[in-house]
């Protein structure tokens, strides 16, 4: 093979592009209202999919992600306002491991409560998946490295700033999580001082969370290390109050600047000054808006369009289609035009993915692989059953939240499916159906019209509870229909169901135990 | 091997699949076959890899303890030199944390024993220091840094799924690569699938395993949603098959390892032990350890702290590891490789940590019949006051040449296969000598020797023979241990047949020389005692 064959074999991005970002209009079908659900929800309910068939996306939008929405109530636990000690400060092993027991177990809780949001999602308005999406992008480590715990207190801010954040603009957005205490503990930040500027996370900042190390399209050099140096100045004197008994000015856990830990010397990043202060000028307030705020603000100014491309390529791989190579170019460059014309408006971004026709294409309909608490809670959420091992079980099949293997993020895809992962679905998904009651299982076969007609309720199931119908051939059906009969003749189902006939049951889980073991059930 | 003989071996193959697959109840499709049919897979060996993920600090792994530099560097996180533990009278130190109250001594017991090499400045151009950029470029094997560009198949992955051109309709009876975790890492994988598989616990993947393989076929079409489903599919089949081959590997290995291993990275190492003694055909292992990336809290003393906790898991996994193998009796057929994306900051950066670097060290173990145990440098290397601009270490050798080296001489993989995989050729480093033969190599081998050197232990003055099958120009030099060149017995254009060179060495110490062909290497280890 020869070099350039074999680099052209790497690099094929596939850019048949069928569909554009024109608005979507056409009233939604059943088919398209899952589909539409699966993406920016955990699962659909037939409730809830039927409401959305026949309105077109574009008016439902405002509908869907509300701009006012208030945000959830926090836990009602000490741990949310009072932190804990320092465990690595603890006099002694026992009296550490004692602490950090604890705070393990204030870290379930933690995750265990935004668990319970997602899970509650069947209703208008939406925004628990844009959080969990938030979440893979700006990565927290609970247990962050060999030996330190982030305090579940500073988890429960930084979740709540994603919330706020989902869809608003991205430079309040980033601003608001580089002065997040947990941000703060995790890259090190808290560590820079006057005489040291720590690199970790503004180097991060620009690689991971805004832009990438080059243009994804270009492939030019977004920064240099220089850069990273002298930026990472511009980011020194924060600190939080994160631990019982230490210093908290602004009260425990939250961020407040420290000036004699600040550099005030000039700065020289992205071929932009930030000028030197003065001792006087070197207050909290102006250091925000002239240091951390600038900072953000210069990469947005100096890199509008690798910024709105490196977000729109995120956003595309985990709504649309993660396949690194056959993301569209047209598509991202189109969104990202969107995203930097409109001031970095996440909302117009969103926006314009979702009521695209490109994100109804028949081609990107139940391609995307179902992460862990999509596959978790979206189980739950259409047998309509609350499953008590749900942590558990996505911490399993390798997402821990707020626990990702490093800060690059879970790498999504494929890799979500392995000889471990996938035995663990099946066992977890029939783990769920076991929970799922006769009753349970009658009422949700007759939240479906026509279910005393076998092949309609057939039908229906099918679609609901897998992603494509359309690639469900008719032999296929059959096969489904002789299981969902268990033996009762069509002339004789509508009375059998409507007697609640045991071996109706049996059909309806039998049913959906083979879509367990059907690959596509993977997909959604 | 010529490209007649790899047609002959691929028919053969071929023939042997279409005789004797048998076939799956529910899945029509799908033949398996046993492992050792694959073309050049019918040798034992096995390769490890070991990646140390976060970027390891090779500078206070192998400590440049001889240079004051190092100490100016890093007035709050350097290694004194009592703390150091240096091979002999040189200026070869380990960290403590690799050789004190390591099992066995440790990793110097083992460079002392010749089972394990030190490959110093191993890196690549314009190193990327992005941990996830530099990652893809270790495990693609492809060092592009330009973002547009995508690195989504493993330089292993591609390298397997050569092997195997009948996959997913055809699979062989044992996983050909396993990593120990939840999810498969890129370098196992590749365009048409995961060309090994995740495993964590063997007992559990065997009781979930049964009745996995989907019911409904593969797909024909090439939608996306096709690809996707068959991918599914595939992971499917094979969580059933391997779960049993996995299971009944394992339940025999586990009344059979001798080593009782210590907790972490071990604790995988004793997995791996388990299976290779209980007959599973694996050709590669692959464990990752986490948590190098020390921005801050690198180290609270020589011994405590987070780098010195992970060096020595590694060293205490590598040589409980090595201890297994040889009482075991599979030590010749393992050869294994440290990998990081890159190493740190020759400075410290004051929060008691490091930033990411570029250039870094590298181990290399085995059995010293096969492992060239010496130390790899250039000399004056690594050069503390030739720092790049970012102040780091510059590379010497392309990483990609340590992974010729296994691919080649593990693996057996030819000229093709290497610049199918890396899209260009890579000279071997020459630390591994292969345990069969290759028909393509270009010399003779005697009793599995390439060279002989005789006599061995000598008193300084020995003869090297080496037979060349055809005409080639050929260099063929003197090392020591501690990786400096003694002599060059020859350079130059020579003739086919028998060769004879006379060595004549002043101090005593053990050697080796080393021949080159073309983009071959072959080595020898001797021993002078004056």
């Amino acid at each position: 093979m020869k070099r350039r064959e074999f680099l052209q074999s790497i690099s094929n991005s596939d850019d048949r592009v069928q569909s554009d970002l024109t608005p979507y209009t056409k009233p939604l079908s059943i088919h398209e209202a899952y589909h539409l659900l699966r993406r920016i929800s955990f699962a659909p309910t037939p409730e809830l999919a039927n409401s959305l068939v026949g309105k077109s996306v574009v008016e439902l939008f405002d509908d869907i992600f509300v701009e006012t929405q208030a945000l959830p109530t926090a836990p009602d636990k000490k741990w949310i306002n009072i932190p804990n000690e320092d465990p690595l400060k603890a006099g002694n092993p026992a009296l550490r491991f004692e602490i950090e027991a604890e705070i393990k177990n204030n870290y379930y809780q933690f995750v265990d409560w935004w668990i319970n949001l997602m899970r509650n999602e069947i209703k208008l308005p939406l925004r628990e998946k844009l959080v969990l999406f938030w979440s893979t992008v700006w990565t927290i480590e609970f247990t962050y490295d060999t030996e330190a715990l982030i305090p579940p207190g500073l988890c429960y801010r930084n979740n709540q700033i994603l919330r706020q954040y989902a869809l608003g603009n991205y430079g309040d957005f980033a601003e608001a999580v580089t002065l997040d205490g947990a941000m703060l503990l995790y890259q090190s930040l808290f560590y820079s001082n006057r005489r040291i500027a720590n690199e970790n996370y503004m180097r991060e900042l620009m690689e991971l969370f805004m832009m990438g190390t080059g243009d994804i399209l270009t492939g030019n050099p977004n920064y240099y290390e220089s850069d990273v140096k002298e930026g990472a100045k511009a980011l020194t004197g924060w600190r939080n109050g994160a631990y019982l008994n230490e210093p908290a000015p602004k009260g425990y856990f939250n961020t407040y600047f420290s000036p004699h830990d600040h550099i005030i010397e000039a700065k020289s990043f992205l071929n932009n000054i930030i000028p030197s202060r003065t001792e006087d000028q070197n207050t909290e307030d102006q250091v925000r808006n002239e240091e951390v705020r600038k900072i953000i603000d210069i990469i947005l100014k100096e890199r509008k369009m690798s910024v709105a491309r490196f977000i729109s390529d995120k956003i595309y791989k985990y709504f649309v289609y993660a396949e690194p190579k056959s993301a569209s170019t047209y598509i991202i460059n189109s969104l990202a035009e969107i995203f930097s014309d409109s001031d970095f408006n996440l909302r117009q971004l969103f926006k314009s993915l979702f009521t695209s026709s490109h994100f109804f294409d028949k081609e990107n309909i139940g391609i995307q692989f179902k992460t862990p608490p999509d596959y978790i809670i979206g189980f739950e959420i259409m047998l309509g059953v609350k499953y008590p091992n749900s942590r558990k079980a996505i911490f399993d099949l390798e997402q821990e939240l707020y626990d990702p293997p490093n800060v690059g993020s879970w790498k999504g895809y494929r890799t979500w499916i392995s000889t471990k992962t996938f035995p663990l679905r099946i066992k977890y998904a029939n783990e769920i159906l076991s929970v799922a009651t006769e009753q349970n299982l009658l009422n949700l076969a007759k939240k479906f019209s026509d279910y005393t007609n076998l092949d309609s309720l057939n039908f229906n199931l099918i679609q609901f509870f897998l992603p494509d119908i359309t690639k469900i051939d008719i032999e296929r059906q059959n096969r489904y229909k002789d299981i969902l009969a268990n033996g009762i003749s069509e002339s004789n189902w509508s009375q059998a169901i409507q007697d609640s006939d045991p071996k109706v049951v049996e059909g309806i889980r039998n049913l959906i135990k083979s879509f367990i073991l059907s690959p596509d059930f993977q997909l959604c | 091997m010529d490209r007649r003989t790899f047609v002959k071996k691929t028919s053969l193959i071929t023939a042997a699949t279409i005789v004797t697959p048998y076939i799956l109840t529910g899945e029509p499709k799908i033949k398996v076959y046993p492992n050792d049919t694959i073309n050049s897979f019918e040798d034992d060996s096995i390769m490890i890899l070991i990646e140390l993920f976060g970027g390891n600090d090779g500078l206070n792994t192998i400590i440049p303890a001889y240079n004051d530099l190092y100490y100016t560097l890093r007035p709050n996180l350097s290694y004194p030199v009592e703390f150091c533990r240096r091979f002999e009278n040189s200026d070869l130190y380990f960290n403590p944390n690799l050789v004190d109250g390591i099992f066995n001594g440790g990793l110097l017991q083992m460079f002392a024993e010749g089972k394990l090499a030190i490959i110093e400045g191993v890196g690549y151009e314009n190193p990327n220091l992005s941990h996830f950029r530099s990652q893809d470029i270790w495990l693609s094997g492809i060092n592009n840094s330009n973002n547009s560009v995508k690195l989504t198949e493993g330089w292993l992955g591609r390298f397997l799924a050569r092997k195997l051109p009948g996959y997913p309709l055809e699979i062989p009876e044992h996983p050909l690569a396993i990593q120990i975790g939840g999810t498969l890492s890129l370098l196992l994988k590749s365009d048409v699938g995961d060309m090994g598989i995740a495993l964590t616990d063997p007992d559990k993947f065997y009781e979930l395993g049964n009745g996995l393989t989907p019911n409904e076929p593969l797909r024909t079409g090439i939608s996306k949603y096709d690809k996707e489903y068959n991918f599914i599919h595939t992971i499917a089949k094979q969580s059933e098959i391997y779960s049993k081959a996995v299971k009944q590997a394992y339940d025999k290995g586990k009344e059979l390892i001798k080593v009782n291993y210590s907790s972490g990275l071990s604790q995988q190492f004793r997995l791996i032990s388990t299976l290779i003694a209980g007959g599973l055909k694996t050709k590669v292992y692959y464990v990752s350890l986490s948590n190098f990336d020390s921005h801050a809290q690198q180290q609270s003393g020589y011994y405590v702290g987070q780098h010195p906790t992970l060096l020595r898991q590694v060293a205490n996994a590598i040589s409980e590891f090595m201890e297994d193998a040889i009482q075991l009796g599979y030590a010749e057929r393992i050869a294994g490789m440290t990998i990081s994306e890159f190493g740190r900051r020759a400075y410290d950066n004051g929060s008691n940590g490091t930033d990411h670097g570029a250039a870094s060290m590298q181990f290399v173990f085995g059995h010293d019949n096969y492992v060239n145990g010496a130390y790899y440098r250039e000399q004056g290397k690594p050069d503390l006051s030739d720092l790049d601009d970012a102040g780091n270490v510059k590379f010497q050798y392309d990483y990609r040449r340590t992974f010729v080296d296994f691919l080649q001489s593990w693996m057996g993989a030819t000229d093709d296969d290497i610049e199918a995989v890396f899209g260009q050729k890579f000279m071997p480093i020459g630390v591994l000598n292969p345990r069969t033969v290759s028909v393509d190599d270009s010399i003779e081998f005697n009793n599995n020797l390439a060279i002989n050197i005789y006599p061995n232990p000598s008193a300084g003055k020995a003869v090297a023979e080496i037979v060349l099958k055809r005409s080639a120009e050929i260099n063929l030099e003197i090392y020591n241990l501690l990786g400096f060149k003694v002599s060059t017995l020859y350079n130059g254009f020579a003739d086919s047949g028998f060769h004879r060179f006379n060595i004549t060495i002043d101090k005593s110490n053990a050697y080796y020389c080393l021949l080159t062909i073309g983009n071959k290497k072959y080595s020898a280890k001797f021993i002078v005692n004056k």
